[in-house]
């Protein structure tokens, strides 16, 4: 580690790292509430579980993006970070924020909660993964701002290098299309387009800057391949991602009652989306082979190649399977969705963010540039355990939805949705038994950091 | 191949420029590629439309259009060669030809839109109007782009950044160029003519 | 050092072989001549000038194995496409 100031990243790892175990718990919680109808009822309804399912998942990203671009920057910019205090006074001021909603959703109804938010003075709750209080997403913007402050001015001063550009774009892209999160119109139409604006175009647009710089940063450091090399495949990454990202919206326009034209132009673009991904995969897996160093630490490499792969297999290829509008008609809603979203999810940004704190966490604590043999052993453990449960947690949803849409919309007699839900029970069960897997390998991932603490790290090859 | 031309051409493994662009290029004609397929495929079941509604079009200015982005390749490909021979006068001079050529496409293209507009035909007018004005609309943006691309190469032509030993960054946006006219050369026949 | 002015022959003539086949296309679409084989001769024309951009303009003829073949591929499979959607 070159800078003092880069030390404020730990808190928003370990956070990260915390809420990511709330997500799975939760996720298991639900996943079984899919079999098991009145689990937990009526203490935590379906609905809650969801809700804080999907909440949790993106506030630990966002945790474990700005922990990313406060330990980044500064190495990047070769300057100590603009100011250490703001970045620890936004670390609590986002945390409490979000406790305080997760508890909210958790222990009163969430009509009482918009109450006692006040949500009809600034009507914003009630729409998926946009259900924090008014409150929770001015926060949201403030520390968004407060953060972008910190980082631009960081990076105003030092040395401008693309990957910390690419990183502002996409950090200021996710706080710009935030705001339509304030934009709730009465047209459901209009209000339904600019909902995807916030929730496709940041998984599908500027969080892929995001995730290019991060993983362009991880590549640099663990292979020592030449700056200029990785900036070029960035820019076209980038270029490709946003082509195809933004006008791909339109694949969510197909049914909400938009113009025909979204049919043609949501089906095309959006079935180039996979490019970018494969981009990335290819980069990835040519960077390491051309390294001109063999990294210490040998997790961190794996999750980055393993993000290359997975993010184009989820986002990718998943993606691909159901984004033509014609097939779309039909498998839209379903768990081929559900699918999509987890892999996905997985690939894209969770793997990216355990790279980053993989590659950093060490020098974190004070080591020079790995974890000991004993500790990487573990996390690599973690990393199959993680990434192969995932996979069949994929496997059986896009069993589950294939049966659901014929079942339910193709065949000759179409039955009722939750006569269907009966009769793919048994994806359901598989599917939770991976997500318990998933969990053993989050713990075991945890476990690695306090494994081998006091041994000496692998010497570098 | 004479033994003349073996002495005078080298075949190389790879295309000219950055590995990197030809990916994108690829990438870009697949999108082009379905937009056409897509386009002949609407209009088996739509050809009486698309026949009424191409008569409609400015045959004429897609005609200027073409030439200007043909003259336009073809300066690229003389401040390559230029470049090449480190002649960087002759190459800039060449890419600011090019560039010129460019700003004529986009001048008459938007002349194009504008005429459209003031008819009040937008994307929902007919299946034709959609594929016509997303295809012209979407190589428009390419052209832009493809501008942007010369223009930085030209400023760095004009600051001697290349030379007959470093040229790479030049070949690269020739090849992007190159492309774009590609793609016209075939939009205008199917769009305009058939 | 400035070498003496490199040939341009190749390329010129392409050029301007290539502005020729463009006033045919133009003045086919001029004049009342219409028809599968009309429309199907002004698309083959129109794919021989991407091959002549391909193999002269953007170089590719001195490219080796796949890669002198990108363009050509593309070219080829663009005009089964179209010529499968005319002729049904």
């Amino acid at each position: 580690m070159k800078y003092t100031s880069q030390m404020v990243a730990k808190p928003y790892f370990i956070a990260a790292i915390g809420l990511f175990v709330g997500q799975i718990l939760f996720g298991i919680i639900m996943g079984l509430q899919y079999v098991i109808g009145d689990f937990l009822f009526p203490e935590i309804p379906f609905n809650v579980a969801r809700m804080v399912h999907t909440n949790l998942l993106i506030v630990w990203l966002l945790f474990g993006f700005m922990g990313a671009s406060y330990y980044l920057v500064p190495e990047e910019a070769e300057t100590e970070l603009h100011s250490p205090i703001l970045a620890k006074l936004m670390f609590w001021i986002f945390l409490i924020a979000g406790a305080a909603t997760i508890l909210g959703y958790l222990l009163v109804p969430y009509a009482t909660l918009a109450e006692i938010t006040m949500n009809d003075l600034l009507p914003t709750m009630g729409r998926e993964f946009l259900e924090q209080p008014t409150i929770t997403k001015i926060g949201i913007v403030i520390v968004a701002l407060a953060f972008l402050f910190n980082i631009g001015m960081t990076i105003l001063k030092g040395r401008k290098t693309v990957i910390n550009l690419v990183l502002l774009i996409g950090l200021v892209g996710l706080a710009v299309f935030f705001l339509f999160a304030f934009y709730n119109p009465d047209n459901i139409v209009l209000d339904k387009m600019f909902w995807w604006f916030v929730v496709h175009l940041w998984v599908e647009g500027v969080w892929e800057l995001i995730l290019g710089s991060l993983l362009a940063f991880v590549l640099i450091k663990t292979t020592g391949v030449d700056r200029e090399v990785i900036e070029k495949w960035l820019y076209v990454i980038i270029a490709m991602a946003l082509i195809t990202g933004l006008i791909g919206t339109g694949h969510h326009f197909f049914w909400i009652g938009t113009p025909g034209y979204w049919q043609w132009w949501g089906s095309i673009f959006s079935a180039m989306e996979p490019i970018p991904f494969f981009m990335m995969t290819v980069f990835a897996f040519n960077m390491v082979n051309k390294r001109r160093r063999e990294h210490p630490n040998q997790p961190a490499v794996l999750w980055a190649l393993g993000t290359g792969v997975m993010a184009f297999l989820g986002a990718g290829v998943w993606g691909f399977l159901h984004t033509l509008s014609p097939v779309n008609y039909y498998t839209h809603g379903t768990q081929i969705t559900a699918a999509h979203g987890h892999m996905a999810f997985y690939g894209a940004y969770v793997m990216i963010v355990l790279a980053i704190i993989s590659y950093a966490m060490p020098m974190l604590n004070g080591r020079k540039a790995a974890n000991s043999a004993k500790s990487q052993i573990v996390e690599m453990w973690s990393f199959w355990l993680m990434t192969i449960s995932m996979v069949f947690i994929t496997l059986f949803l896009t069993g589950a939805g294939i049966l659901q849409v014929y079942l339910q919309r193709m065949s000759d007699n179409p039955l009722p949705f939750m006569v269907v839900q009966d009769k793919i029970e048994l994806f359901y069960w598989l599917r939770e038994g991976a997500g318990v897997v998933f969990l053993i390998g989050l713990i075991v991932y945890i476990a690695s950091f306090f494994i081998g603490k006091d041994e000496a790290e692998p010497n570098e090859a | 191949m004479s033994k003349k031309q073996l002495m005078t051409t080298k075949i190389t493994k790879y295309p000219p420029g950055e590995i990197i662009i030809w990916l994108f290029i690829m990438a870009e004609l697949m999108v082009f590629g379905l937009f056409f397929a897509a386009y002949a495929v609407t209009r088996i079941d739509n050809i009486e439309l698309f026949e009424l509604y191409q008569q409609n079009l400015d045959t004429t200015a897609a005609l200027y259009n073409t030439i200007a982005l043909l003259s336009s390749s073809y300066f690229v490909v003389r401040s390559v060669i230029a470049i090449k021979h480190n002649q960087q006068q002759d190459s800039f001079k060449w890419m600011v030809l090019a560039i010129i050529m460019g700003l004529v496409f986009i001048i008459i293209k938007t002349d194009e839109f504008a005429h459209h507009v003031s008819n009040g035909i937008t994307l929902s007018t007919n299946t034709f109007y959609m594929f016509y004005l997303s295809l012209a609309f979407f190589h428009y943006l390419h052209v832009i782009l493809g501008l942007i691309i010369l223009s930085v190469i030209a400023r760095n032509i004009n600051k001697g950044a290349y030379s007959a030993k470093e040229y790479t960054n030049v070949e690269t946006g020739a090849s992007y160029w190159h492309m774009v006219d590609l793609v016209w050369l075939i939009l205008f026949p199917l769009v305009y003519v058939m | 050092m400035i070498e003496k002015k490199p040939s341009t022959t190749v390329e010129t003539i392409v050029f301007i072989v290539l502005i020729v086949l463009t006033l045919v296309t133009y003045k086919v679409g001029e004049t009342d001549m219409s028809g599968i084989f009309v429309s199907l001769g002004v698309f083959a024309i129109a794919l021989f000038k991407g091959a002549l951009i391909s193999e002269h303009f953007m170089q590719l003829k001195y490219a080796s194995g796949i890669w002198r073949w990108l363009i050509l591929i593309w070219l080829i499979l663009l005009g089964i496409v179209i010529y499968i959607a005319f002729t049904v």
